[in-house]
């Protein structure tokens, strides 16, 4: 392979990645559906804050801010062991949103690197 | 400014170490033309990665996290493959380095392997570059104090890549031998980090969801927020809290390689000895 078509093969890769993205990003909505709940969460050095919440089931919208730790970055939503959706890299200062459809049921928070990682999210019937 | 600065550098020192240790063999093996087409490739990777970034940020989408770790775990699988075959590749060619100082026929590296690294580095950089962009531009347009977050994330970034030039120098300057044997346990540390991470990002992918226990305790190793945190998670894929999955398959990789690397030439030579003689014109260079 010659060293034009080898540049050729990493720009055609670079493009399918890009296209991949654009399709990954068209797909997954990240603005909040009509009608969602809000839940707002801090990120502190206790861990989450708060550390439990309740929400009728639906539509869910996430908005965490790191309110000045440096041991806690990332915010987490889990249902057993799976990850439902999370936020990495909100460093101090930084916020950031997503949004979930729960269903009845007892959920994780989880802010790893806080003194209290876990918290519960207890969702009831709408 | 440290709390950007940490980030920053856990996502920017791996793709670092695996370009400055893969530029360093390119160099000591005189692939010149390798070597270039490899800053092309990573070159190509840091403008996608900033294009990608601008991009989200103009029609206002956030980077999809579980498609962005599964891009990780892909990747990350695919770099272990690389590192583990140079770790390999090294390690069957550390008697005849010697011959090569000696200026004897080079070791040759056949173009498919070549090529092979070549985009190693390239999907080195993307695989943290995307997360990166996004949480540079995070940091200079959404931070509250963007001048301090915008600072931090720069100097981290810089520190990251002063870590792979210091390897680059490092391993331009030591002899093949000596390069050999300390860049070959290195990287199996580095593999084992990158197995044990793919699992943490095939976890977040929603892959992969057992052995999610904790198993060991590393906070006081590895403390979050912290510059030493940083470099031992992105060098060594070390997480303050490892799972039983990630820590299984770090020493189930680590434990066994450390030894292939480590394992005193002496003994192999007296092993493979009656082997040599027939093994010997498969091994003579492509």
């Amino acid at each position: 392979m010659n060293r034009v078509s080898v540049r050729l093969s990493l720009i055609a890769l670079g493009i399918g990645l890009a296209a991949l993205f654009a399709t990954a990003c068209g797909s997954s909505s990240d603005n909040a559906p009509e009608g969602a709940e809000t839940l707002s969460f801090k990120l502190t050095d206790e861990g989450c804050d708060p550390a439990d919440a309740t929400v009728p089931a639906g539509p869910v919208s996430f908005e965490v801010e790191n309110a000045g730790t440096s041991k806690v970055t990332e915010f987490e939503v889990l249902d057993g062991a799976e990850i439902l959706g999370e936020k990495e890299n909100l460093s101090s200062g930084f916020s950031g949103d997503f949004s979930l459809t729960l269903e009845e049921g007892t959920y994780t928070v989880y802010c790893p690197g806080g003194e209290n990682e876990r918290g519960t999210l207890t969702v009831t019937a709408k | 400014m440290i709390p950007t600065l940490v980030i920053a550098l856990r996502e920017g020192v791996e793709a670092s170490l695996i370009v400055g240790i893969i530029a360093a063999f390119l160099v000591k093996e005189s692939r010149g033309d390798a070597l270039r087409q490899m800053w092309a490739g990573v070159a190509v990777a840091i403008a996608l990665c900033i294009g990608v970034a601008v991009v989200l940020r103009v029609v206002g989408q956030q980077l999809p996290q579980r498609e962005q770790e599964g891009l990780e775990t892909v990747i990350g699988l695919v770099a272990v493959t690389a590192v583990s075959y140079m770790i390999v590749w090294m390690r069957r060619h550390a008697r005849s380095f010697k011959a090569a100082l000696e200026g004897s026929a080079a070791t040759a590296l056949a173009a498919g392997s070549t090529l092979a690294l070549v985009a190693m580095a390239f999907l080195a950089v993307l695989r943290e570059g995307f997360e990166t962009s996004v949480f540079m531009l995070a940091a200079f347009q959404d931070a509250s104090d963007t001048t301090a977050a915008g600072a931090g994330a720069v100097v981290g970034l810089l520190a990251a890549l002063a870590i792979g030039i210091g390897i680059y120098r490092g391993g331009v300057r030591i002899n093949l031998a000596r390069f050999f044997r300390v860049t070959g346990l290195i990287l199996v540390f580095v593999a084992a980090g990158l197995l044990a991470t793919s699992v943490h990002t095939a976890h977040e992918a929603g892959w992969f969801n057992g052995l999610q226990g904790q198993a060991l305790d590393l906070t006081w190793l590895v403390q979050p927020g912290t510059i030493s945190g940083s470099l031992l998670t992105g060098m060594l894929g070390l997480q303050p809290t490892p799972t039983v999955g990630e820590a299984l398959i770090y020493v189930a990789y680590a434990a066994p390689m450390a030894v292939y690397v480590l394992w005193p030439d002496r003994l192999r030579r007296l092993r493979q000895a009656p082997a040599r003689a027939r093994t010997a014109p498969a091994e003579s260079p492509a």
